[in-house]
């Protein structure tokens, strides 16, 4: 008996919640994706202090994973000539994410988790 | 372009070790970026986080590389993490480098072979005979009486029937005290006539001894009286050979010289008598064992109570012997009691000896060490070549190290392999050669 894909081991498998919010930030900030504005963004929203370590670790994951692509810009003097590293979410990416916040939002269908609705 | 560096040299410098290559430029700019924008780590210094943050962030980050790699080991060849397949690459190199040079790995292996296999064995003899050879319930409390009689030229003599019963009677050192002989009866109910080899035994033998029955029950008191029904015991053994294991032998009768004896019990399987006999009866006193103390034929073996030395059951039964000996001077004069535990009397003066040869085959396997230690170098040398070009192309020193040791390990794997088999031939030879080791004088 085969497994159904969706819950198969086989393959990348399912991000972790760190790793949505992380791919969630990248969609939010659009071309602008890199380490110190994922981190910002990260931090403004969620009220949790993240290290640059705890974000690159989700980065590589993630690349490996095929659920971002990566280009680099040009360096800058306020980096100390350095690169950045540009990230953006895959279509691999889009569906986990996707498929992830789905099962999520089908699970929470019918309970009275005290949100307010916006 | 500003090159002026905001983070300490020192932090710079750690982190350039911790971060994995592939990340350490875009990282180290993000993190110059912050401290510009002073959205950094010497912000966050005020609130108690800071460069120590950034730090073990970059620990994450490199415990998390590792783990990236082994995403992709996992997806193309699922040989787990980059350690573990860098130790297996270095075994196939060093199999790859044993087959190159044969002489050098045959040499080594059999040197490895011999000093394994023979301290192996050696070792397993002595384990087998100093260590464990008494396989019964605490056996440093089991000790063997023997009679001597220096007067007459014997310093260690079989045990008179009347003057164990007067031991037995008043000595109090011993839990049990029992004593046996053996016979050999012409057994004729098999396919074939034979002689057994048959204990005869006194009380608390088998208790003595923990022996435990597969069926079946022990002696009662009253089997030991004369004139009752003759009953015997079967060595699990010989249940398997002359009964082909029959379940219901218990009642079943066997004839021995003639004498019909009730199987009333089988040892069980994994109880070990000290000699390999087939059957044990119960010893029934004699009337002509009481006119005459000159007949010694017994063996005695006693347990000692707990607490109780042998130098203290010595001086007891000295102590008897010398009463004894006034009681009756016409039997006893001259003759006293000698204690020894059980595991020396098997042994005999076997122990230096087994030692000698344990610490002669131990120095053997060091100099097997210390000249595969030499081949090694010397090859190690003749290797400088190879080392060298491999740390020019990057290789570091531990992964030199790393390499030569996977190849030290596969030789002493198949060293040992092979020493195991010749450890297991030279206790078959052993075992051969030794049978009546076990038999006690």
């Amino acid at each position: 008996m085969t497994m159904p894909e969706k819950y198969s081991n086989k393959g990348p498998g399912h991000p972790g919640e760190f790793e949505i919010m992380v791919m969630l930030a990248i969609l939010r900030l659009g071309p602008d994706a890199y380490g110190v504005t994922i981190r910002e963004e990260l931090e403004q929203e969620t009220s949790r202090t993240i290290t640059l370590g705890t974000i690159y670790k989700s980065l590589s994951r993630l690349e490996a994973k095929g659920y971002l692509h990566t280009r680099t810009s040009e360096p800058t003097a306020v980096r100390g000539g350095r690169r950045k590293k540009l990230y953006h979410v895959s279509v691999t990416g889009l569906r986990a994410v996707n498929r992830s916040l789905s099962d999520l939002w089908s699970l929470t269908r019918g309970l009275d988790l005290g949100w307010e609705t916006s | 372009m500003n090159r002026r560096s905001r983070i300490p040299c020192s932090i710079r410098l750690l982190l350039r070790f911790l971060l994995p290559l592939s990340e350490r430029e875009y990282f180290l700019g993000d993190l110059e970026e912050s401290c510009a924008l002073s959205r950094g780590p010497d912000r966050k210094a005020s609130r108690g986080h800071g460069w120590l943050h950034e730090v073990a962030g970059s620990l994450v980050l490199r415990f998390g590389h590792r783990h990236h790699h082994k995403l992709q080991s996992d997806n193309q060849e699922g040989e787990g993490d980059g350690m573990f397949r860098e130790f297996l690459n270095d075994l196939r190199f060093g199999i790859r480098t044993m087959r190159r040079s044969p002489g050098f790995a045959t040499v080594a292996i059999l040197t490895l072979a011999l000093g394994i296999g023979a301290t192996t064995a050696i070792f397993s003899v002595v384990n087998g005979v100093l260590l464990t050879s008494v396989p019964y319930p605490e056996p440093e409390r089991i000790v063997r009486i023997r009679e001597c009689n220096l007067t007459y030229g014997l310093p260690s003599f079989s045990v008179s029937p009347m003057n164990f019963s007067d031991w037995k009677t008043r000595s109090e050192s011993f839990d049990f005290m029992t004593a046996y002989t053996t016979r050999r009866p012409a057994y004729t109910g098999g396919e074939y006539p034979e002689n057994l080899l048959v204990y005869t035994v006194m009380e608390d033998f088998l208790e003595l001894f923990g022996a435990e029955l597969a069926l079946g029950r022990g002696f009662t008191p009253a089997e030991f009286e004369p004139d009752n029904e003759q009953v015997a015991i079967l060595r699990y053994g010989f249940w398997q050979r002359a009964f082909a294991g029959k379940p219901d032998v218990i009642g079943d009768s066997i004839i021995l010289d003639s004498v019909v004896y009730t199987v009333i019990g089988v040892t069980d399987r994994n109880w070990q008598p000290i000699n390999e006999v087939d059957l044990i009866l119960p010893l029934r006193p004699e009337p002509r064992w009481a006119s005459n103390r000159h007949e010694h034929w017994l063996t005695s073996i006693a347990r000692l109570k707990p607490g109780i030395t042998q130098e203290q059951a010595q001086s007891e039964l000295s102590n008897i012997a010398a009463t004894l000996e006034s009681e009756y001077p016409d039997f006893n004069t001259g003759w006293d009691v000698r204690v020894s535990s059980l595991a020396d009397n098997l042994i005999g003066g076997l122990r230096p000896q087994l030692l000698i040869l344990l610490a002669a085959v131990g120095l053997l396997l060091l100099i097997a060490c210390v000249n595969v230690a030499n081949m090694m170098l010397a090859r190690a040398l003749v290797r400088g070549s190879e080392i060298a070009i491999r740390m020019a192309v990057g290789a570091r020193r531990g992964r030199i190290i790393r390499q030569l040791l996977a190849e030290s390990v596969l030789l002493s794997f198949f060293g040992a392999a092979l020493g195991i088999g010749l450890a297991w031939l030279g206790i078959e030879i052993f075992r051969a050669g030794s049978s009546s080791v076990s038999s006690p004088p």
